[in-house]
């Protein structure tokens, strides 16, 4: 069916247009423990309203206690450090045969086709995005100036 | 930038007191001098422009009308004026707006990786020219392979002109024995007999190594390879000699790296590119920054790595280090402070970010405490490979503002920038990387370093580096670089310094011209290190414990 759809509006079935993109980009912190009552959880950064804006709270009801601040703050820049790494580390793959890049000098695949990157930087940029809103609404200072220079904004 | 040549009009002022004359006439006769009335007139004049540093002023004054070469030691107001025009330029100059930061009062150019300029070579014109556009931190993967073939070409051009390896203009000139010229990978296909190749050692099957060229890649023996000092490491570019087998397999008979070029002979051949970072010098002006270079012999860098923030002992250590330099008679002009600042590495274990910012602070009120350093030295910031920050790969953004904060309150013109960093001493260039090198490279060796001619590793480490025009040449798994920005751990033309900083044991090493210095750990083995610019000389110092 997809098949069909994607010729109705005339795209190709594998041109990045017809990827599928979440329309609401979203994150998940996972194995967040609470000091107080130590329930563990994942945490839904984007998709969870209680988690918007507010301060982040352990959800267990008779508990409620703020999660701690730091802590949370550090998990993120974790992520975000290790993400930034893997960007510079990526396989490059070749965009007619696809595949891996093995060589380093050379531009172009033994097939003749050139290569791409596995996550391209608009994409890499946009998830990076996500973590300076969370930033910025919870006033991560430190995790702010960190995506903030990856974005490449001041 | 540009300024006057000409020496600015004397302003009207009222003519010097009685006291004053004095004070000239006898300082002068101190120095062998007699002045004319006119003279004595133009030296008050250029005092009375630093109100708060007469006498520093006056010694300048004097010092370089030592060095003037003047027809008799009766000074009338043209030599005078003279050197007056000299020092008022040298001073302006220092003030000219750069992409860099620049000390008050000496031509100290500070600059961040992130700034330095990058060329492309073009090797159908045979020159280097600017990239111009923007360098996004994130590159495409075309961005990818420009690092490999960047790095190659600069060393490539590099061995044409080298005696032994450029092709000879007269066949029957040159025998076999006395060049060799490279063949490209490409054209080794179907060749016999001894060949020489250039190419970057890439591991493209599991268990088999070949080297790669702008041409294509063959698979290589190095088993038998007689190879001269360095670390063999994967990604390393290297001069290989050897034959191809039937198997296709070329077979290493003897390799090493791209042989050294002459700084001067670099130089010459980029006139008007600015390599380093620190802004073109024209000729006539190196000549006089040369000068100043030579008579700069008081200042003074003290270099200290592994600065722990969060240690006792290790601040304790800095306040004797700051308590002993406080009480010199000239102080040093410059600290370079390196990380790590934190005994522990910025990873999931580790989150008091908040009292890290405070240890910071303190820093900032240590220094401050010590007003002569205060007033006249400048502190440098370099981080660490384990610091907090957005990245370890190369090159590192400056700490972040969140950390240093509140050390900014306390030293205002404190400086904080890029690993690696490059800094510039009127035309001494010199290159600041903290890393762990050493253990790495020694690792990630595919043949184990020769001990014909050294065994020290760091000196095996020293070859590497410059060699191969590159600071960090270890694969990219291993030390993972943003690949629009290898440029900035180039180290090409060579500079004049190289500073390793390295946990492992100070050392210092002079290798062709170049020096380069580790001034070790000083949390862990208290030491560290002072350079005198002006003599280049390097002093390894340690605390007693």
């Amino acid at each position: 069916m997809r098949k069909n759809l994607l010729k109705l509006v005339r795209v190709k079935e594998f041109a990045p247009e017809a990827q599928f993109q979440d329309p609401c980009a979203s994150f998940i912190l996972p194995n967040v423990i609470c000091s107080y009552c130590n329930d563990c959880r994942d945490l839904d950064l984007c998709r969870d309203s209680t988690l918007q804006g507010h301060e982040w709270r352990c959800a267990v009801p008779q508990c409620g206690q703020p999660y701690h601040r730091e802590e949370m703050e550090n998990a993120l820049l974790q992520i975000v450090r290790q993400r930034e790494r893997l960007y510079h580390l990526q396989d490059l793959v070749c965009v007619r045969c696809r595949q891996v890049k093995a060589a380093h000098v050379s531009e172009q695949c033994n097939c003749g086709g050139s290569f791409r990157c596995k996550e391209e930087a608009p994409q890499f940029l946009g998830k990076m995005r996500v973590f300076l809103n969370v930033a910025v609404s919870q006033k991560f200072e430190l995790l702010q100036d960190c995506v903030r220079w990856i974005l490449e904004v001041r | 930038h540009s300024h006057s040549l000409s020496p600015p009009p004397p302003s009207p002022m009222a003519a010097p007191s009685a006291a004053m004359r004095k004070k000239l006439q006898r300082k002068f006769r101190l120095r062998g001098f007699t002045l004319k009335v006119d003279a004595l007139e133009e030296a008050a004049a250029f005092l009375a422009r630093f109100p708060d540093a007469e006498d520093e002023a006056l010694d300048l004054l004097l010092d370089e009308l030592d060095k003037e070469p003047l027809k008799s030691s009766i000074l009338d107001r043209d030599a005078v004026r003279r050197v007056v025009s000299l020092l008022v330029e040298a001073e302006e100059a220092v003030d000219a707006a750069s992409p860099s930061a620049t000390s008050v009062q000496s031509a100290l150019r500070v600059v961040d990786s992130f700034v330095v300029p990058r060329f492309h070579y073009d090797p159908i014109k045979k020159v280097f020219y600017e990239h111009t556009g923007r360098l996004a931190l994130h590159g495409e993967a075309g961005d990818k392979a420009a690092l490999y073939r960047d790095r190659y070409q600069v060393l490539l051009q590099r061995l044409a002109r080298d005696k032994y390896f450029s092709k000879p203009a007269f066949e029957s000139v040159m025998t076999e024995n006395e060049s060799c010229e490279i063949t490209s990978i490409q054209s080794l296909v179907g060749c016999t007999g001894r060949r020489w190749i250039m190419g970057v050692i890439s591991q493209l099957e599991e268990r088999q190594f070949y080297l790669e060229d702008l041409t294509g890649a063959v698979p290589i023996d190095l088993a038998n390879a007689k190879i001269t000092s360095g670390f063999f490491v994967e990604n390393t570019v290297i001069v290989a000699e050897g034959e191809l087998l039937s198997s296709g397999i070329f077979q290493v008979n003897t390799c090493g790296f791209p042989p050294l070029e002459d700084r001067e002979t670099s130089l010459s051949l980029l006139m008007g590119l600015d390599f380093f970072g620190g802004g073109v010098i024209p000729t006539e002006e190196a000549l006089r920054l040369s000068s100043l270079e030579n008579k700069a012999v008081n200042d003074m860098f003290v270099i200290l790595s592994d600065v722990w923030l969060d240690s006792y002992e290790t601040m304790e250590k800095l306040g004797v280090v700051l308590d002993g330099y406080e009480s010199v008679e000239v102080v040093p002009s410059l600290f370079v402070l390196m990380g790590n600042f934190c005994s522990r590495p910025c990873n999931l274990a580790f989150n008091s970010f908040e009292e890290l910012r405070l240890q910071f602070g303190k820093l900032g009120e240590m220094i401050a405490s010590r007003t002569r350093l205060k007033e006249h030295s400048r502190f440098l910031f370099i981080p660490g490979p384990d610091d907090a920050g957005p990245s370890k790969a190369l090159p590192r953004c400056a700490l972040p503002k969140y950390l240093i904060e509140e050390l900014q309150k306390h030293i205002p013109n404190a400086i904080f920038v890029s690993n690696p960093c490059r800094v510039k001493f009127y035309t001494q260039e010199i290159v600041f990387f903290r890393q762990d090198l050493l253990y790495r490279m020694r690792r990630s060796c595919l043949i184990p370093p020769t001990t014909e001619e050294t065994s020290d590793p760091f000196e095996h480490l020293v070859a590497t580096i410059t060699h191969q025009s590159h600071l960090c040449p270890l694969p990219l798994t291993v030390q993972p670089i943003i690949w629009n920005y290898d440029h900035c751990l180039r180290l090409y033309p060579t500079p004049d310094m190289i500073v390793l900083a390295d946990k492992s044991e100070q050392k210092a090493f002079k290798y062709t011209g170049i020096t380069c210095f580790n001034p070790g750990s000083f949390a862990n083995d208290s030491t560290f290190a002072a350079y005198r610019p002006c003599t280049k000389e390097v002093e390894l110092s340690a605390l007693e414990s």
